[in-house]
């Protein structure tokens, strides 16, 4: 049975019917709305382990790497210190890995949303894309359509991405690639600053 | 005033802004904290580096990498503060249909929503 001759079942009058029909045709497409994908406790947990694993790594990097570029100027076996870059590789690597992880994780748990949801979170992710656009684009390219929360993850993995093709320029690092311990505190910045911002807004859906 | 089966939807429209107010009542606090850190963000940013310059630990290509860090985070920032918005927004949806379906299974005498 339609909703108009429901209506006309009921005889209602025509102004109430009218009424009836602009409420029901509003609301039976959103009895079911989900525009955010759902709490995910162990998305959540998974996230502040990455944190605690990238913030270990930075703290070692910050005691063993020198102040200033004349520090780093007199070391004269950098292969050997153990800032070089060698010394750190199997660290971004295991990195990169729980990064992937939080992705994928992040990306099965975006089935929840709706059509809608996924259109409104598509334009928002274009709109950041082209505010500010992302230092990989590439990866972005390589994932495609993902939701809000997954997109965090690839921006995530991004960030470590870059912290190692820095720690291997010989450009950035005066041809000694070892790091000084300002960049490891930059880094100790914007990875607190982007586990607090995810773990916001993660969090936040928890009681909902 | 639309009243069916002695169900005022004039009372349920109110009923619905107050379920909506108390949405956004409730949540508003994590919106503006949100908001505060991306403005915090931008004047810690600019402390650090120039502290940093002027202690010799900082060139000119690591406050650039530095940038390039936090340009990564206000990305995050804006995606967060998002999915928040959005949460507000499905609760509030949510909220007053929920007001609706319930007078409207009353005014019609039937679950049908």
């Amino acid at each position: 049975m339609g909703i108009k001759s429901l209506l006309t079942a009921f005889k209602v009058s025509a102004g109430a019917r009218l009424t009836m029909v602009c409420l029901l045709s509003f609301l039976l497409p959103a009895c079911t709305v989900k525009l955010v994908q759902p709490y995910d406790e162990k998305l959540f947990n998974d996230t502040e382990a990455f944190y605690k694993k990238a913030a270990e790594m930075i703290e070692q990097g910050k005691l063993v790497s020198p102040v200033t570029d004349e520090q780093r100027a007199e070391i004269a076996k950098p292969a050997e210190h153990p800032g070089h870059i060698t010394a750190f590789e199997p660290k971004y690597l295991a990195l990169f890995l729980d990064s992937d992880a939080l992705i994928l994780r992040a990306m099965a748990n975006s089935q929840a949303v709706d059509s809608m949801g996924s259109n409104i979170q598509n334009s928002l992710n274009d709109v950041i894309d082209k505010s500010i656009p992302s230092s990989c684009p590439e990866l972005v390219q390589e994932l495609g359509k993902v939701s809000l929360t997954a997109m965090n993850f690839v921006d995530l993995k991004c960030t470590v991405l870059k912290w190692r093709d820095q720690h291997r320029d010989d450009s950035f690092t005066q041809g000694k690639r070892i790091l000084k311990k300002s960049n490891w505190e930059g880094r100790k910045i914007a990875i607190f600053d982007t586990i607090l911002a995810i773990q916001k807004a993660e969090g936040f859906k928890k009681n909902k | 005033m639309t009243t069916i089966n002695k169900v005022n939807f004039d009372n349920v429209i109110q009923e619905a802004l107050i379920a909506a107010k108390a949405v956004i009542t409730d949540d508003w606090s994590e919106v503006r904290d949100i908001i505060e850190n991306i403005s915090k963000g931008l004047v810690n940013d600019i402390e650090f580096i120039a502290k940093k310059k002027l202690t010799g630990e900082f060139n000119e290509n690591d406050a650039r990498v530095y940038l390039e860090d936090q340009k990564m985070v206000a990305r995050t920032r804006l995606r967060s503060l998002a999915i928040i918005t959005l949460q507000i927004a499905e609760d509030i949806w949510n909220a007053i249909a929920g007001v609706f379906r319930t007078a409207i299974n009353k005014a019609l005498g039937w679950a049908i929503i």
